[in-house]
């Protein structure tokens, strides 16, 4: 007694006997993994199932009641099995050659074209098949595969079980899959499909995936509108923003649409849940114990007869043919970890190019520089990463990357790269020329004894929360940035006057424009009795842009005159990147300033000199038995004009017979230093 | 050397030289394709003869339209292109000098069965 069931096949209404169902099933699965990757693939299953529709209409017309195993074999036999078309197959000519030259062509393979796909071997496996399947794919042995996966341990689990629910069973190209494939789906599209086809393959609503692709979006929204209601979570902004589109775009290139009806139907399929999941490892396990067992009998048996008649010759020859595979599987994974090092670099460049948009307008001019950099940043840096990311893959699904996908690639990459470079030299070029504005500050020289140097307020601290930082950029409210390019240098006067001068530099494209830009920096001094009060830094709009900006102040102080100058007023040209703990600084101003902060200095006629003792930094403790006290005689020191800074290095050499060492040394009084061996 | 490997690509190279002269006598459904050439003792599997005539469409060497029938969904009937027919020309001028040339070839080997090996090297 067997069970009919009625099936609407290619628009017939075919009753057929639910085994000879299952049976074509499978047929038409062959086929579909046969002509996977076939140009027209679609069309081809198409053609053939309208035919066997057919030859079915033809038996039924012919009066049997229902398509029996009998009729659905017949048909088989006539239109021919997959393993049957490779020796009947004519016209893929290229086919046949690729073929014959990958025979004569004995060492490792590397064809990335290849037509095979991955399966979890169902007949070789000792768990799940992961390792017999890789080796399947790569025409080794399997025992190297799994020493390869014993012997690198912690990541090679967490790989075998990404392999063991992602990769098929081997089982399902026989028994006729039903398993589910990912598809775009077109009946639910608003852009591509991909959402609705993510939920369907889930079993989720459809919101949720376009809500976590709409994040960006909404995240933007909350920002441009400023609602002060409540803040965009930072972190769902951070991990989301520059992925969710470039996923899209992927998934969109990779992921097939759901055409057919079979398709649609593969697409809903049985539900892959942490259930099915669940079930498959469990049976897997069950069958893994069993294979143990066997393993252990079987090794035994092994070598109890290789230990009666073991002959050398044969076993070498084995080593031999298996070495020149270990050699290949060791080139694919290195090969492969390049690969994945290289993706992973390219996308932390772009990632680091566009956490610098927001310097952007600050730098460069709009109209076409600003065409310039959106096409630099989206070319240059996303498209490498878009593209790696794609083959990667379009490589795990099994399909060749056609040429003309790579060559659009590299196409706009190019593009990108010739933006990149005219943005580049359109930008050294408005940083050609320098300027330079002298401006005189009226100073009174009153009763007081000593001028102090002071900025109107504390310095700003930059932003903590950005993960990637560029001072002077760090601190920008997007339509102003503050540069603290400023730096205070103190002469001699020629009279008893206190006198001073400021001096604006900026570049520019041209000389005129260098001035301009310089005069534009807005830069104030203030006298008042004893304090000169210097402006904390100077802002920068973004239609001022920067063109390395910066001040000096000259502080003129007559002979007998004293100086005090406050730590945040003198910066130098500084600048620092800081991305997440890390960061890079430089200051052009360290080396040539003869003062420090916050002393008191006294203008004499040899030059400045600092009266007050240093107080040994607590950081620089040394240890006792390194240090030394020395008496030196002054004159040795004369050509120095002070001693203010708190540490330095001196060779001192000693009598003849001992070793000459360097010191780092202390100035603590007048005619002592305090050494200590470096 | 492998026989059946061999033969095969024999085959293989005439085959679609075969097909096109079918379609080219007239508009033809894909059976009867291959009941013609079961008529000539050639055979040829339907599930190989799909993708070729998938690939000769591609090829825009052929073109096909949907014929409505009695019974049940219209069916793909395929014709020929001009460009068609000029590759067919051109496998026709071929095959010929191939055909003469192995004729000559193995004639001149085999004195005693001249007559025949032409016709076995055309199946």
């Amino acid at each position: 007694m067997k069970k009919v069931i009625n099936i609407n096949f290619q628009g017939r209404i075919i009753p057929i006997e639910e085994t000879a169902y299952a049976t074509i099933q499978q047929y038409v699965e062959s086929l579909r993994i046969h002509f996977a990757n076939e140009e027209g693939k679609e069309e081809i299953i198409s053609d053939i199932e309208d035919r066997i529709a057919e030859l079915f209409a033809e038996t039924l017309k012919k009066g049997a009641p229902c398509i029996s195993d009998t009729d659905v074999s017949a048909i088989i036999l006539s239109m021919g099995r997959p393993e049957d078309f490779d020796a009947d197959d004519s016209g893929f000519a290229d086919k046949a050659q690729t073929s014959a030259t990958a025979d004569a062509y004995s060492g490792p393979n590397f064809q990335f074209g290849n037509q095979r796909k991955l399966y979890r071997s169902e007949n070789d496996k000792i768990i799940a098949g992961v390792c017999s399947g890789i080796a399947n794919y790569f025409n080794i042995e399997p025992w190297l595969i799994r020493i390869l996966f014993i012997i690198l341990p912690g990541m090679s689990v967490i790989v075998y079980f990404a392999l063991w629910i992602a990769v098929p069973s081997s089982a399902s190209q026989v028994i006729g899959s039903t398993r589910k494939r990912l598809f775009r789906n077109p009946d639910g599209k608003i852009i591509a499909g991909v959402c609705s086809g993510i939920s369907q393959y889930f079993g989720i609503s459809v919101w949720i995936p376009r809500l976590i692709f709409l994040i960006p979006f909404i995240s933007f929204v909350f920002k441009w509108s400023h609602v002060g209601w409540f803040s965009f979570p930072h972190f769902l902004s951070l991990s989301f923003s520059p992925g969710a589109t470039i996923i899209y775009i992927i998934l969109w290139i990779v992921l097939p649409e759901a055409r057919s009806a079979s398709e649609k139907l593969e697409m809903k399929g049985e539900k892959v849940d942490l259930n099915s999941i669940k079930n498959t490892v469990s049976e897997d396990l069950k069958g893994f114990q069993e294979r143990l067992q066997k393993m252990g009998r079987e090794a035994s048996e092994y070598a109890k007869s290789k230990s009666q008649d073991f002959t050398t010759t044969s076993s070498f020859q084995g080593a031999d043919s298996s070495l020149n595979r270990v050699v290949k599987v060791i080139v694919y994974i290195i090969l492969i970890t390049v690969y994945l090092a290289v993706t992973a670099a390219a996308f932390g460049i772009a990632v680091a190019a566009t956490g610098l948009l927001p310097v952007k307008d600050f730098v460069i001019t709009d109209g076409w520089q600003n065409i310039l950099a959106w096409t630099t940043l989206l070319l240059f840096f996303w498209v490498p990463v878009v593209a790696f990311l794609t083959a990667a893959t379009r490589r795990l699904a099994g399909k060749r990357t056609s040429s003309s996908v790579k060559i659009s690639f590299s196409g706009l990459w190019t593009l990108g790269l010739i933006s990149a470079i005219l943005l580049v030299a359109s930008i050294v070029k408005d940083f050609k020329h320098k300027g330079r504005i002298e401006e005189n500050v009226n100073i009174t020289t009153g009763a007081f004894s000593t001028l102090e140097i002071k900025s109107t307020s504390d310095y700003y601290s930059s932003d903590g929360s950005l993960w990637l930082k560029i001072e002077p950029f760090a601190n920008n409210s997007s339509d102003s940035i503050k540069l603290k390019n400023v730096r205070v240098r103190v002469f001699k006067s020629t009279d008893s006057l206190y006198h001073a001068k400021l001096l604006k530099f900026a570049k520019g494209a041209s000389r005129a424009q260098a001035m301009q830009n310089a005069g534009k920096i807005e830069f104030t001094v203030e006298q008042t009795d004893s304090t000169l009060k210097v402006s904390n830094g100077f802002g920068l709009s973004t239609n001022q842009k920067f063109r390395d900006q910066y001040v000096e102040l000259f502080i003129y102080v007559p002979v007998g005159k004293r100086i005090r100058i406050n730590e945040n007023v003198s910066h130098g040209r500084v600048g620092t990147i800081s991305l997440g703990n890390e960061s890079w600084r430089w200051n052009d101003m360290d080396d040539e300033l003869d003062y420090d902060f916050n002393r008191t200095y006294e203008m004499t006629i040899d030059g400045l000199k600092s009266l007050e003792a240093d107080e040994p930094n607590p950081s620089d403790k040394f240890e006792e038995d390194n240090e030394y006290e020395y008496r030196y005689d002054e004159s040795v020191f004369s050509n120095l004009k002070s001693f203010s800074k708190s540490r330095y290095r001196i060779n001192v050499r000693p009598s003849e017979g001992e070793v000459s060492r360097d010191y780092d040394f202390f100035h603590i009084t007048k005619s002592t230093f305090l050494l200590s061996k470096f | 050397m492998d026989l059946q490997n061999t033969q095969s690509q024999m085959r293989k190279g005439v085959l679609e030289f075969c097909i096109l002269s079918i379609i080219r006598q007239g508009e033809v459904y894909p059976s009867d394709i291959v009941e013609k050439m079961k008529g000539a003792n050639l055979n040829i599997l339907e599930g190989t003869l799909y993708p070729l005539l998938t690939r000769l469409k591609n090829a825009e060497l052929l073109t096909y339209r949907w014929v409505e029938s009695s019974s049940g969904p219209p069916r793909k009937y395929f014709s020929m292109t001009e460009k068609g027919l000029t590759f067919y020309s051109h496998l026709e001028e071929t095959w010929k000098e191939l055909a003469d040339a192995v004729h000559a070839l193995t004639q001149n080997q085999n004195h005693n069965n001249d007559t025949s090996t032409f016709q076995n090297a055309q199946l």
